[in-house]
């Protein structure tokens, strides 16, 4: 692949995956360290892309790969931080006014989302693709994509009601 | 919407079976009324919307390239004594990058060619082209002692300077010859005309059937090869070079100009479908966007709408009265 080639696919591909690696990781430094890490990989051809049904497949599935990654060596660190917020629920505050704190909660539920289902709800809710285009990029049949999001979107409300506390009256 | 109607959307929406309108619909119901019990469902679209409009930092590729750079592979030589020889690197998107080696009594030829993609080379002597899309450029083995190519396609070419010894393109129909400089070059074998933008120096652009024109800096020709005519002037618009620059600047434009940029920049096709869209303006800059990302902003800022089948692109909406 010559560098016009590459810096096409780059340009192409780049907002969606940094995109997806904030979703995951919540740090825009470290997101865009991860997409760098993709395309190097992809420009050293390093491993073996034409079993995937598209470059974009591929692209995501090891920008996934590399977030879990990254991830897992900052477990302890996260669960630290669950457990705070589980001991010590904040009072209900005006959404309005405390976005950036509510959204901590949020973060933390999605983190303990199983993969998939935290790609699958980015990519329908963020990146509005339809069920069929992610069967595609996930290589899951459209039924199982369904139930992933129908369980990602039920663990999210769920979650986040039982652990800060304001469940249904 | 009554309550009973936003529980059956919600429902939906639990199941996976919601389709992206009616995501919108459950987007806007949440901003509209302050339902305590759907905190949940509050901050994660929030928190969509936010992720939605992350970007990389300015110098993602800059810092992506210095990366490459550091691990870059040692070049590769291509040689054959035989007739033909071809690589054809197809790349899962079948882009194709052919390099050939031609041996001819003596001397042996060197065959730079596009396909579906834009590349950059670099030339023996350092100088530096970029070949737009089904491009082809070939030199002698002996370009080191005479500064000669022939040329067919798209390229931007930033020649270094070498007093005694020019460098010269062959093209079908004309001959272009320059010290140093840095220039667009456009001459596709299927095409009727020559187009020369000389963003940088001096270039001498000698038609086969006229006589020899001197362009300077920021100024272009178009040479029509059927009937030898070329028409000069002054070059203020450098969106044509938007495939190598990945710079498309827009001052109070007319859609119809936009449109035909864009077409050029990226070879789609984009139709409207009703005339008076081609009688609005638009004033943007995009950099290393992509033609469904401008378009986006168009359509946007002008109250439209596109809708891309297949390889082309249809805008719809009211456009503007004629003035």
């Amino acid at each position: 692949m010559g560098s016009g080639d590459f810096r096409a696919l780059v340009i192409e591909h780049k907002n969606k995956l940094f995109r997806l690696a904030c979703w995951m990781l919540h740090d825009e430094s470290e997101a865009e360290d991860i997409v760098q890490e993709v395309f190097l990989k992809i420009w050293e051809k390093q491993t073996d892309y034409a079993k995937y049904r598209s470059i974009e497949a591929y692209l995501i599935e090891m920008t996934k790969n590399k977030c879990l990654n990254r991830i897992k060596s900052q477990t302890k660190l996260v669960a630290e931080n669950v457990l705070k917020h589980m001991q010590s629920p904040e009072p209900p505050a005006d959404l309005h006014f405390e976005r950036n704190d509510e959204l901590k909660r949020i973060k933390n539920v999605i983190a303990r989302l199983p993969e998939n289902q935290r790609v699958v709800l980015q990519l329908k809710g963020v990146e509005g693709l339809e069920i069929r285009e992610i069967s595609k990029l996930l290589n899951e049949t459209e039924n199982n994509i369904r139930v992933i999001l129908s369980r990602a979107r039920q663990a999210v409300r769920d979650m986040y009601l039982k652990e800060y506390g304001y469940g249904p009256s | 919407m009554d309550h009973h109607e936003r529980q059956r959307l919600w429902e939906k929406y639990y199941s996976g079976n919601t389709s992206a309108l009616e995501e919108k619909e459950l987007k806007t119901l949440l901003k509209e009324t302050a339902d305590a019990d759907r905190l949940p469902e509050q901050e994660l679209f929030y928190l969509m919307n936010q992720n939605r409009a992350l970007t990389p930092g300015p110098n993602f590729e800059e810092s992506l390239m210095a990366k490459i750079h550091l691990r870059e592979p040692k070049a590769r030589i291509f040689s054959d004594y035989r007739i033909i020889r071809k690589w054809a690197a197809v790349f899962v998107m079948s882009c194709a990058i052919v390099y050939a080696a031609i041996q001819i009594p003596g001397t042996q030829k060197i065959s730079l060619t596009t396909q579906r993609f834009t590349q950059e080379f670099q030339l023996p002597d350092g100088s530096k082209v970029w070949l737009n899309k089904n491009s082809t450029l070939t030199y002698n083995e002996d370009f080191l002692e005479k500064r000669a190519v022939q040329f067919s396609g798209e390229g931007f070419f930033s020649i270094i300077h070498h007093p005694s010894h020019p460098f010269s393109i062959e093209t079908e129909g004309a001959v272009t010859k320059v010290l140093g400089t840095s220039f667009s070059l456009r001459s596709y074998d299927k095409e009727d005309s020559i187009e020369l933008i000389v963003v940088q120096g001096k270039v001498a652009f000698q038609p086969n059937e006229a006589k020899e024109i001197v362009i300077s800096t920021n100024r272009k020709v178009v040479y029509r090869v059927s009937d030898h005519k070329s028409s000069e002037s002054l070059a203020s618009d450098l969106n044509a070079i938007a495939w190598k620059t990945h710079l498309l600047n827009f001052v109070h434009s007319p859609v119809s100009k936009v449109l035909n940029d864009l077409q050029r920049y990226n070879g789609v096709t984009i139709s409207v479908q009703n005339e008076n869209i081609l009688n609005c303006h638009f004033s943007g800059s995009f950099e290393n966007k992509t033609v469904e990302e401008i378009l986006a902003t168009l359509t946007f800022s002008l109250d439209l709408e596109y809708h891309k089948t297949d390889e082309a692109y249809l805008l719809s909406g009211n456009g503007c009265a004629p003035k």
